[in-house]
């Protein structure tokens, strides 16, 4: 049965990345305009068809694109699974040299505050769930609750203004000062990355905060909680033994689909920071009209939620399982 | 009807009552008309209570007409969003089988793409016309609603009065627009008030990007001139403040609006 | 039983977790540092710490300007935009405080031959070598001619037809339509020296991107990229011949926006700024004016805004409708929108009184719209159907179409000034459509001009542009340009007696002429005169040169900056 599941699932995500795939090559051909435009760029097309036509035709047959739809799409398909994912044209690189890049970078900055939100969020949230109109509930809901809506570049500029520019606790952009290597380096990283950490963190643990607070809430409220308690079992003890582990299971599925959001989610963050990650990226692909590039970011963001989607749910079948192939997505 | 309601969503609904008013009355409230070119960069005095922007105009007529806009693209990408939501939703949970399958993966495929990176590539090469922008917005929202009304439904259908239905032979279309909808009501609406406010804090990021509707006077809007104009650096609280609080606040309503949805817990005896 | 998986589950999760930012941080190493690293990335220096002989031990400087390390030999990036402070590369001339050209690398010249040849000097005897150690020679110079014009296609040197050795430090370069004067105005700071024995041998020189790309023969020597901290790191060499060198490293950061280096100013993580042609918006002032340590840098602006007429197009080929638009601006409106609290009304010559030759006769702008409606009613432009616009002499509809630059850094500025114009022109009868196309799509917005099919277009006139081609260059209908649709036969007449003149009173003469035909014939129209606030920091180091609409770093800042004696 869990076999099968498994087998299921997996063979479910190739195939959404596998659509994702397929949408990428229509976003291309379905773009106004010339498709080798969108290939080699605007400016070099025009240039082209000036100077050069016959060299536009011989990046036609290099791409099939004189040939049928359904033999381009195969081409497509054989470029992409050998991990060729054309040269940015803006730069003339492989797009790939730079997505990975960028990505680190991303990584280094959503990670940790992932995970950081992650404590944050669940300690409180479980705290204030399981003491409703307690002082840490009266306090923490309605911060959080503001945070969440704010949208994230205005409390991201307002942190900038405040903490960076107008106080000088922080640096005003970029990842590191140059110049250094070793701990320095990474001392001044940790530096760099502190403000945008701080707002990702905040609106994380503002979500998470809630989530747990309503699942232990409701919980609370339930029978054999009621019970327990009754009993006269600790608080403590009723708390880690019967609510912690009917808690942890959806908080655990939410906090593992972040992690799949992780690399587009920090995307105004980065932009007001001026850090040189996946979002900075895209939107500076956007603004160069940089296709391959754009088509390369999206195919590992896809990957991204598709992996994390799977793994939140072998996450809920290895905790529960009780949980049925109806159930199979845990959202 | 709001009396039995928490303060909360009292709350939510006085936020909101005004924030529409101001929208529907802007011609009425605003001191000045928002595209009167004026006096630049002029701070709060008795004629301009907010001051003036980088081109004259005065930043609280601004916010009023501001208000309108921000709030059409909120609860126009909210509907569309929530329609389709729950339609695909209903017809995967209620039919299904192979459409179960088909909508399910779609909606996977959906939630896979990274939707803000999306909407901005969509609103920067269609034009950004307002129901471009609604568009690009709705493109992958709905798919969160989709998976929570499925789920919902799949419940729902084992319930003894809808297997009563089946048997008496009622029609599944029948079943699904006079049984199973009504009991999605709660979720339905709770999910429509939390897109409003999520679909109003896309905008403002579009718009803030400079991908808003060019020469349209949106809350957004006006936090990009505060920031490309050189308002924030410079400091001009009543320049880059009063667009955020706008925002927030009506974010605030729609949120504080969705507990009313909530079923009141129900009591033991 | 379910416990015990669970705590081991959230274990492994946050150790997984823990374990994968780790590795992210970590593989972030300098090894990606890229093109350029003949050493190891350099140890830490401690910034402004004065070394022992009184030099500037390392001089931070900003710019907006991307690095992008694989393409480092293109003019337009950081590496390229330093170079115009004879810095890096090795740049043939210099320009002083006043715009006065200067020998640099190359140390004298003369025009012969009735501006038909300049015989120059070269400093290829004064040990200099390429920052590879290979000894500069006159061959590179005579290479370097050969490599712009017929490679590279600069269009700087495009009037030297041939160079022709002297001896080993002299060359005669042979130029048609007697352009020698141009030639040395048009290419002073920009053009350098590129090694022959580099160079030589590429398949496509155009598109070299390899680490030998940033090898010059100037004072100071790129050690290394760091791709990660967006900076470039430069030494100064040994045994410089032209000069004691007072700094002794320098550091320049790329900063994503203007904001972004004004904040970095402000908290001291920057000394000073350099953007060539882009000095801070004059309406961020007040964010400077009133920090410690910090001086605005305030100067003349060469550089202005201006709008260009269509002349393919019409209503804008028109003198009548263009009189019309000039009296139809806000002016003072378009001043402190763009200039801030300094900003100027600007005369009908265009050319801003920084400007070489600027002729202060000329009448400054005046917003007149009663004067601009009737002027338009007496060329024919009449609301014939009613809806409040006027329609063309012809009776067809008239929608001009405006087109503001597309400029990513500035494009707030260029939309609000595109909706003044648009505004002003509605007040006065003409229906005005937003180019947003061009707003949008830079190779629109390029093809647009390109095409020359543009009726009404906001640009800006560079500061080095200005120098010398001054702000008539855009509407100049010429290979040189590729914006201009001008094809006024005495505005050409005149541009061209310009290119071509033969020394200083000839040149400022042309320029007065056009200055003249630019107020009686509405070539195009400036916007408002501004003031360049280049902004340093004055707490660490003295000898600052603020050279107006250039800033402190400049071609004089690497032999007179000291750190400051207290």
């Amino acid at each position: 049965m869990k076999k099968h599941f498994l087998a299921g699932r997996i063979a479910e995500s190739v195939l959404i990345v596998f659509c994702i795939v397929t949408l990428n090559f229509f976003l291309i051909r379905f773009m106004p305009g010339d498709p080798v435009m969108h290939i080699i760029g605007e400016e070099e097309y025009y240039n082209l068809e000036v100077y050069a036509p016959q060299v536009i035709e011989e990046i036609r047959a290099e791409y099939d694109l004189d040939k049928s739809l359904g033999e381009q799409y195969l081409t497509y398909l054989g470029k992409t699974a050998r991990l060729d994912f054309g040269n940015s044209y803006r730069t003339k690189t492989p797009v790939l040299e730079t997505v990975l890049f960028r990505m680190q970078w991303t990584l280094c900055l959503a990670i940790p505050a992932t995970v950081l939100a992650a404590l944050l969020g669940g300690i409180l949230g479980m705290k204030a769930g399981w003491k409703p109109g307690g002082r840490l509930d009266l306090t923490a809901s309605p911060i959080f609750l503001v945070i969440s809506t704010i949208p994230t570049n205005c409390l991201a500029i307002l942190f900038l203004i405040g903490f960076a520019f107008k106080a000088g606790w922080f640096p005003i952009a970029g990842i590191t000062s140059g110049g250094l290597s070793g701990f320095a380096k990474v001392l001044d990283i940790l530096h760099h990355m502190a403000l945008p950490m701080m707002v990702l963190v905040l609106y994380k643990t503002a979500s998470n905060y809630m989530l747990m607070k309503s699942t232990v809430s409701l919980l609370r409220e339930e029978e054999y909680v009621a019970t327990a308690v009754s009993k006269g079992l600790s608080q403590g003890k009723v708390l880690s033994r019967h609510v912690l582990k009917n808690a942890l299971c959806p908080y655990l599925t939410s906090v593992c689909m972040q992690f799949g959001g992780m690399l587009a989610g920090s995307m105004m963050t980065e932009i007001v920071f001026s850090w040189k990650g996946m979002g900075t990226l895209i939107y500076n692909s956007v603004n160069t009209k940089d296709f391959p590039m754009l088509q390369t970011c999206f195919l590992f963001i896809s990957i991204c939620v598709v992996a994390f989607n799977l793994i939140a749910d072998l996450l809920y079948m290895a905790v529960d399982p009780r949980v049925k192939e109806g159930m199979g997505h845990a959202a | 009807m709001l009396r039995n309601q928490p303060f909360a969503v009292k709350l939510g609904v006085g936020i909101l009552a005004v924030v529409l008013a101001v929208g529907i009355l802007a011609p009425v409230l605003a001191p000045h008309d928002p595209y009167q070119m004026g006096i630049p960069y002029l701070r709060p005095c008795a004629d301009h209570l907010l001051g003036t922007n980088d081109v004259g105009q005065d930043i609280l007529s601004e916010l009023i007409y501001g208000a309108r806009v921000s709030l059409i693209i909120g609860v126009v990408s909210a509907l569309v969003v929530t329609i389709v939501g729950t339609a695909v939703g209903m017809l995967a949970g209620y039919l299904g089988g192979w459409w179960d399958r088909v909508l399910m993966e779609i909606t996977a495929v959906a939630q896979a793409i990274p939707s803000l990176p999306v909407t901005i590539v969509l609103v920067a090469f269609l034009s950004a016309s307002l129901w471009n922008i609604i568009i690009a917005i709705c493109i992958t929202a709905w798919s969160g609603t989709a998976r929570i009304i499925r789920s919902r439904v799949l419940q729902l259908r084992e319930l003894p009065f809808i297997k009563i239905e089946q048997t008496m032979g009622a029609s599944r279309w029948y079943i699904m627009v006079r049984h199973i909808l009504p009991n999605l009501w709660d979720i339905v609406f709770i999910r429509g008030v939390l897109s409003v406010g999520s679909a109003m804090l896309t905008e403002a990021s579009l718009s803030f990007l400079g991908l808003g509707v060019i020469g349209q006077k949106s809350w957004g809007g006006i936090l990009h001139y505060a920031f490309f104009r050189n308002g924030i650096i410079n400091g001009y609280w009543w320049w880059y403040l009063p667009p955020i609080f706008c925002i927030s606040l009506s974010v605030l309503g729609f949120m504080l609006l969705s507990y009313g949805g909530q079923r009141p817990p129900e009591r033991r005896n | 039983m379910k416990q015990p998986v669970f705590r081991r589950l959230t274990a492994l999760l946050l150790a997984g977790a823990m374990a994968l930012s780790m590795t992210a941080c970590s593989t972030a190493d300098p090894t990606l540092d890229g093109s350029s690293s003949p050493e190891p990335s350099s140890q830490p220096v401690s910034a402004g710490e004065p070394a022992e002989d009184g030099k500037v031990a390392e001089l931070k400087i900003g710019i907006c300007k991307e690095i992008e390390p694989r393409s480092m030999a293109s003019e337009s990036g950081s590496f390229g935009r330093m170079n115009y402070n004879g810095f890096c590369a090795g740049t043939w001339m210099v320009r002083d405080e006043n715009n006065d050209i200067q020998p640099y690398l190359m140390t004298s010249w003369e025009i012969l031959d009735d501006g038909n040849t300049i015989r120059a000097t070269f400093a290829t005897d004064k040990g200099i070598t390429w920052h590879d150690g290979v000894p500069f020679t006159i061959e590179d110079v005579i290479f370097t001619v050969d490599l712009m014009n017929n490679t590279l296609n600069s269009g700087y040197l495009s009037k030297i037809t041939s160079a022709e050795k002297v001896d080993d430090t002299t060359v005669d370069f042979h130029l048609a339509d007697r352009a020698s004067y141009f030639t040395l105005g048009n290419s002073a700071v920009f053009v350098r020296v590129y090694p022959k024995h580099i160079w030589e041998n590429l398949e496509n020189p155009a598109e070299f991107s390899g680490p030998e790309a940033t090898i010059g023969c100037g004072p100071y020597k790129l050690v290394s990229v760091d791709e990660d901290a967006q900076t470039l790191h430069y030494e100064a060499v040994d045994n410089w011949p032209l000069g004691e060198l007072t700094v002794e490293k320098v550091a320049v950061r790329t900063y994503d926006s203007q904001d972004a280096l004004v904040m970095a100013l402000c908290t001291g993580e920057v000394d000073a700024m350099y953007d060539y042609s882009n000095p801070i918006s004059p309406t961020m002032l007040p964010s400077i004016s009133n920090v410690e340590n910090l001086d605005p840098g305030k100067g003349m602006n060469m550089g202005l805004f201006e709008i260009l007429f269509g002349f393919n197009k019409e209503p804008t080929n028109d003198l009548a409708f263009r009189k019309a638009v000039r009296y139809s601006l806000n002016y003072s409106l378009l001043a402190t929108t763009i200039g801030g609290e300094d900003g100027q009304i600007p005369g009908e010559g265009i050319v801003s009184p920084a400007g070489t030759a600027y002729d202060d006769t000329l009448p400054r702008l005046v917003q007149d719209q009663e004067k601009a409606k009737a002027i338009l009613e007496e060329a024919g432009y009449k609301d014939v159907d009613g809806d409040g616009y006027r329609e063309k002499p012809d009776g067809s509809p008239m929608d001009v179409l405006v087109t503001p630059q597309n400029n990513k850094t500035k494009a707030a500025l260029y939309q609000r000034i595109a909706e003044i114009l648009i505004q002003n022109l509605d007040e006065v009868g003409i229906k005005c459509t937003l180019d947003e196309e061009s707003i949008r799509n830079a190779d629109h917005e390029q093809q647009l001009r390109n095409d020359g099919a543009y009726e009404i277009y906001i640009c800006y006139a560079t500061q080095g542009v200005s120098f010398y081609k001054t702000p008539f260059l855009y509407m100049f209908d010429n290979d040189l340009s590729m914006w201009g649709t001008c094809d006024l036969e005495n505005f050409d007449a005149a541009y061209n007696n310009m290119l071509n003149a033969q020394g200083p009173e000839d040149y400022a003469q042309y320029v007065k002429e056009l200055q003249k035909i630019a107020s009686e014939d509405v070539v195009g129209i400036a916007l408002c005169w501004d003031t360049a606030y280049y902004p340093y920091r004055t707490d660490k180091y003295e000898g600052w040169q603020n050279f107006p609409g250039w800033g402190v770093i400049n071609c004089k800042t690497w032999y007179s900056l000291r750190p400051k004696t207290a």
